[in-house]
């Protein structure tokens, strides 16, 4: 089945600086699909050039098989775009608006989807109401609305939630939810890396314009097999023990608390045999499995620290 | 299937289909949704400068066209010089604001060609400047104001005229940074062209030192043109007019084909 998303060596260079380095992935039909990575990692560059808002230097994108450039009257027609950019026009009503985006789509009967959006995403009520009497939390479902008023088989999501209260986040990903489960796509940027677990099949992650990993998100989740420990005891130890200091320990609660972290399952045996050498047992052991924000954050970190070593492209 | 099921598309919409109408209608519905500001305000403006013109100084440039009043030259230049300002103004103003509200993103990412952005742009221009060309016609018609002599003729040529017009305004908005960027357009070069285009006066009236120079000024072959076709007989011939026009309208052209293409305000 052609992929939804591809794209091969796909590069982009600002005068001297490069966005994107020659990154190549690829997003199943259906699939959720998540782009992290810090500011200026390339994330919104990627998404821009399918979108059609910026012209690659280099490389092939493609939507539903279509080129982004070549063919962007095909791959445009099959994307909708939720920018991370708040924008309404002030002077035309919900509805209006809609109704229009529609049309510039090619979409000559759109009353009853676009009566369904409005009801799915809490607009109904506020229908005609124009740009300017809208509040911060409509103007973002507007969005949502707009970009899937032509039902494209794929969506960008860039950053959608950003600045959403707590309910309005919670019903916008409940409605993503759904459009995802009859089939649609899922592009999403985010910095809510709960939001990226939560929600996407698989990660990709940028760094300096390359992707630093492209898994399974559980697969990401596992490859990243350190733990934090937290080991309490009812009388406090006066220092760390000289065999568990390589584990990166420290006292905390004035002696009660030694938390550390270990790298991998043999580690963690070694740790447990050190503790056990020295003959002292804990009342509770609380650990802490890494989220996709720790394993972001080891990544990104690392290429960070290689940044002043990485210049070839 | 559920109602939520996306729908693939495999087909190309025609070129100026159904898309490059409803962003033309969306245009005429922007200028028309404030109606007072984009037509009646120009009307009041041509309405002034009559009263002034026709009513303090009329008796002494009753001669300034063999065989017809002041009030019938005047017409024509003033239709022409308002529909000129306001087809540039709005396909001008309208990518400006979109810049600034962040919807131009809208279009952008639609299935819409430059060139089909660029034409409805235009288009919208063309109707507000025509409009605004035609009703500051229309209201002088009680007082005397004159009846085209060939209406097709003065029709196209208003038409044609505001199309250069207006794709000027659509290379404006896009390469504008600030409103700043587009008045200093309309008054440092459309201004004075305008005035100097024969709007109140002949060139042969002019002193001896610009009469030369204003035959290049492309503006006095729009607002002659459409003095021509009103009142049959003008400074400049209808094949002289009709080139500038025509040759300004894809001058223009290309040079807003070339802001679409190269101007980072629209794709980076």
């Amino acid at each position: 089945m052609t992929p939804a998303i591809q794209v091969t060596g796909l590069g982009k260079k600002y005068g001297q600086v490069h966005a994107l380095r020659g990154i190549s992935f690829e997003v199943a039909q259906g699939e959720f699909f998540g782009l992290l990575g810090p500011n200026g990692a390339g994330k919104s560059t990627t998404l821009n050039i399918l979108a059609g808002l910026t012209r690659p230097s280099s490389g092939i994108a493609r939507v539903m098989g279509y080129d982004v450039v070549g063919e962007f009257r095909l791959s445009r027609r099959n994307l909708g775009v939720v920018p991370q950019e708040v924008s309404t026009d002030r002077l035309m009503s919900i509805r209006k608006t809609l109704q229009v985006q529609a049309g510039l789509f090619g979409v000559r009967k759109a009353s009853a989807w676009i009566e369904e959006l409005l009801h799915r995403l809490y607009l109904w009520e506020h229908r005609d109401k124009l740009g300017h009497e809208l509040s911060g939390g409509m103007k973002r479902r507007l969005l949502v609305a707009k970009a899937l008023v032509h039902k494209p088989p794929v969506v960008i999501l860039d950053e959608p939630t950003a600045g959403v209260d707590v309910e309005l986040r919670r019903e916008f990903w409940g409605f993503i939810r759904e459009i995802h489960a009859a089939g649609t796509t899922i592009l999403l940027t985010t910095h809510y890396l709960d939001e990226a677990e939560d929600g996407c099949e698989r990660i990709g992650i940028l760094g300096q314009g390359r992707i630093l990993a492209l898994e399974k998100t559980s697969d990401l989740l596992k490859r990243h097999s350190d733990r934090e420990l937290r080991l309490r005891f009812d009388r406090p130890l006066p220092q760390i023990p000289v065999s568990l200091r390589e584990f990166a320990a420290e006292l905390l609660e004035g002696g009660h608390v030694l938390a550390l972290r270990t790298k991998g399952k043999e580690d963690r045996e070694a740790f447990w045999r050190r503790l056990a050498d020295l003959g002292i047992a804990p009342v509770d052991v609380e650990v802490k499995r890494p989220d996709l924000e720790d394993v972001f954050l080891e990544l990104t970190r690392g290429r960070g620290e290689q940044q002043g070593r990485e210049l070839p492209v | 299937m559920s109602p939520l099921s996306p729908k693939p598309k495999d087909r190309v919409l025609p070129l100026f289909g159904f898309p490059f109408w409803t962003l033309v209608r969306r245009e005429i519905m922007r200028f028309m949704i404030v109606v007072v500001q984009t037509v009646v305000t120009p009307l009041v403006t041509a309405g002034l400068y009559l009263v002034i013109f026709v009513g303090g100084l009329g008796d002494r440039l009753q001669d300034v066209q063999a065989g017809v009043s002041y009030m019938q030259y005047l017409v024509p230049g003033l239709a022409m010089m308002g529909a000129m300002q306001h087809a540039f103004n709005n396909s001008a103003s309208t990518i400006l604001i979109s810049k600034f509200q962040n919807n131009l993103v809208d279009l952008l990412v639609s299935p819409l060609t430059d060139l089909e952005i660029a034409l409805a742009y235009s288009a919208a221009s063309v109707t507000r400047g025509a409009l605004v060309g035609i009703l500051t016609w229309a209201v002088t018609l009680p007082f005397g104001g004159p009846i085209p002599a060939h209406p097709f003729l003065a029709l196209f040529i208003l038409c044609m005229s505001c199309l250069g017009f207006s794709l000027l305004g659509v290379t404006a908005g896009v390469f504008a940074t600030k409103f700043d960027d587009v008045a200093r357009i309309s008054t440092f070069i459309i201004l004075p062209f305008t005035y100097l285009g024969a709007v109140f006066i002949p060139v042969s009236r002019y002193p001896d030192w610009i009469e030369p120079a204003a035959f290049w000024n492309p503006l006095l072959y729009c607002i002659d043109g459409l003095r021509l076709a009103f009142l049959g007989k003008s400074e400049v011939s209808l094949i002289a007019s009709l080139s500038v026009i025509l040759g300004s309208v894809l001058l223009t052209a290309l040079l807003s084909r070339f802001a679409w293409k190269h101007s980072t305000s629209i794709r980076t």
